[in-house]
Formats: structure tokens, C-alpha cells, sequence
């Protein structure tokens, strides 16, 4: 018997908003009669400012410090190996900057303890009302680019927002540091044939996140970011097989 | 000696390395079989540009699409050290990559184990 679900957040810098995102997060999750109890674990991917203080300051919620930043890809690796440690039964992982709705997290917890699938995707492109048409555009290109490169067809390729079981956590793996590692987690789950679906999820823009944006960066720029990345990892995976 | 000659004796004993080298990551587990097969594919283009260069050359000749003088010692010696290039380029490749794999599985480790000893990792 395991431990039930174990959330796990990648966060760096993200002081300002993290507090909230912990706060929000259920204790446990109730399946027809069956109470599934949530643990949370911050992966603080040496952050400069007061992220470590205010996952501290909550009671209940593991912190694993980073000794060195690592990048998206790292800190979730991380989460994902503290998860198998702890014999968690499942894991989910999301996004540090408040995103994610509570309710969406639910919605994938429930469907990975139903067993629907071993692998699940929080796809913000089903239904992409709200958010910005750049970012829809940008989005689908990293689909279109992700297919072509590796042959994963999926809504929402650079979605945070996942959830799996002990068969995902055990045959899931993936070397990419940086955000190529959304399509190689999906690829890895392809190649070791792993029951995969997508739910609609609603991403929630604020004007932190939407200011932020993914590496600190314009949604230009880290655009072009990912692409270089996501090449890269198929020349890698071509040499590497 | 054949230059032609002399040019396989030099790169042979590579590209038969870089093909060792190959499996050898296989039997570890850097690699995958796929990977296996596309690297020893790739070597084996290489040894066979090697054995049969006079025949390559005297296909473009015949056919223009070359007018470039017949092998020489300083080509041989350049060939030579091209094959060189690449052979130390993968190597280089396999010994980082491992590395680096070693690398953020110890840091991954180590986060975890730190984090669990100072009791923030554990609730």
C-alpha cells in the first residue's frame, strides 16, 4: 500500500505567488468511497528570492532544495524521483506560478485513481478560451514542431500540468534539464506504450504570469528557445537511439 | 606503398574502434539498440568511402563530376586526420553525456537526501 498522491512543484523564483498556489491545493481527494490522501512537494530549483521561506512557512508541504538550478526538466525529475522514493501510488505535477485551477487538479487526480489512464496531459489547447491568441498560436506550433520531430500527437505538448500512476513513474524517464523535457516525457510514455489521454484544463492568465512568461523571457524569444531545445534533443536522440 | 592502400591501413583501426566503442555503450546502457545500428551504419560508410576511394574517384571522374588531382600524401594524411576528428568527436559525445547523466542523478540524490535530513523533505 502505497501513499496516495503525491503533487509536485517545480518552482524557481516564484515567492510572490506560491504561497497562494499551496494554499489552495486539497488535502486529499475522495473517488466514489475511496479517500486518496495528497501530500505536496516544492522542488526549489535554487531560487534567489523568498521561495524556500513561504513553502517553509506551511505546514504539511515537503521542500527539496536544489543545490544548483537546473532548469524545469531538472526540478520536475527531481519530484518525480522523490515521489518513487516515498512510494507514492501517483503523482502529479504542475506549474509554481498559479496557472493551474485547483478544480483542474482534482479533475486529473480523480481520473488517475479511476485508472482511466497511466498517463495523463492537462491540455489548456481543447478548449483555449481566454487565452492569449500569441500564446494559442505559439503553443500549436510546438505541437506541430513536436510531431514532426518525434511523432507525439497531443493538444497541449508543453502543458506542466500531469498526472501518473506507479507504471508512469516507474517507466517514464527523461534527460532534458530545460523545457524540451514536456515532448520527451510524452515520447518516453509512448515508447514504453503507456495508456495516455488528455482532459480539457483552463489555464488561469494573470498579469504576473503573463509578464513572466517561460524562462523569464519574451513568449518570442522563448519560443525560439524551446525550438532550438527540442532539435537538439532529437539530434541527441538519434545518436543516443 | 599505395597511397589508396596506405589510407585504409591508417583509418581502419578507427572506425573498427569507433564501432567497438559503439557496442560497448550498448552493453552499458547509454545507448539503444537503434543507436547502435545508426553508429555502426555510420562507420561502416565511412570504412567503405575508405576501401573504396580509387573506385569513388574513378566514378566521378568518368562521369565529370569531379576534376580533382588523384589521392595524394597530404590528402591521405588530411583524410586521416578527418576520421580522427569524428572518432574523438563521438567520444567526447558519449564520455560528457554520461557524465552529465552521472552528474544530475548525484545532484538529484543529493537534494533529496539533504532536504530529508535537514526534515523539510519529510512531512
Amino acid at each position: 500500500m502505497g501513499r496516495g498522491i503525491c503533487i509536485i512543484i517545480p518552482a524557481y523564483n516564484e515567492g510572490k505567488v506560491i504561497g497562494g498556489v499551496l494554499d489552495d491545493l486539497p488535502k486529499s481527494i475522495t473517488v466514489g468511497k475511496k479517500r486518496v490522501p495528497v501530500s505536496v512537494v516544492v522542488v526549489n530549483d535554487g531560487s534567489s528570492d523568498n521561495t524556500a521561506a513561504e513553502v517553509t512557512a506551511r505546514k504539511g508541504v515537503a521542500l527539496v532544495d536544489h543545490i544548483l538550478n537546473q532548469g524545469a526538466g531538472g526540478a520536475t525529475r527531481t519530484g518525480l524521483h522523490y515521489a518513487r522514493r516515498n512510494d507514492f501510488d501517483y503523482a502529479i505535477t504542475m506549474d509554481a506560478d498559479g496557472q493551474h485551477h485547483q478544480k483542474d487538479v482534482a479533475k486529473l487526480a480523480k481520473a488517475i485513481v479511476r485508472g482511466d489512464a497511466d498517463f495523463i496531459i492537462g491540455s489548456r489547447l481543447i478548449d483555449a478560451t481566454g487565452m492569449p491568441l500569441h500564446r494559442i498560436i505559439g503553443n500549436k506550433g510546438l505541437n506541430i514542431i513536436s510531431f514532426i520531430l518525434f511523432g507525439i500527437k497531443v493538444t497541449d505538448v508543453q502543458s506542466g500540468l500531469r498526472a501518473f500512476n506507479r507504471d508512469a513513474l516507474q517507466n517514464i524517464q527523461f534527460h532534458s534539464n530545460n523545457f524540451a523535457f514536456c515532448p520527451e516525457m510524452i515520447w518516453s510514455a509512448k515508447l514504453a506504450k503507456l495508456r495516455m489521454i488528455e482532459l480539457p484544463v483552463k489555464a488561469i492568465y494573470t498579469d504576473y504570469s503573463l509578464g513572466k512568461g517561460q524562462l523569464g523571457q519574451s513568449d518570442i524569444a522563448a519560443g525560439v528557445k524551446v525550438v532550438r531545445q527540442l532539435l537538439k534533443l532529437r539530434l541527441k536522440g538519434l545518436l543516443d537511439g | 606503398m599505395d597511397k589508396y592502400r596506405l589510407l585504409m591501413i591508417l583509418n581502419t583501426p578507427l572506425v573498427l574502434y569507433g564501432i567497438a566503442m559503439a557496442y560497448n555503450s550498448r552493453k552499458k546502457g547509454n545507448i539503444r539498440t537503434i543507436g547502435l545500428v545508426l553508429r555502426t551504419l555510420f562507420w561502416l560508410a565511412v570504412l567503405g568511402g575508405l576501401w573504396f576511394a580509387r573506385e569513388i574517384y574513378d566514378f566521378l571522374v568518368v562521369r565529370g563530376l569531379t576534376d580533382s588531382t588523384p589521392l595524394s600524401i597530404a590528402d591521405v594524411v588530411l583524410v586521416t586526420g578527418l576520421s580522427f576528428c569524428l572518432f574523438l568527436i563521438l567520444r567526447l559525445y558519449s564520455m560528457i553525456d554520461a557524465q552529465e547523466r552521472q552528474f544530475t542523478a548525484l545532484h538529484e540524490a543529493l537534494s533529496i537526501e539533504l532536504s530529508e535530513r535537514k526534515g523539510s523533505g519529510k512531512r
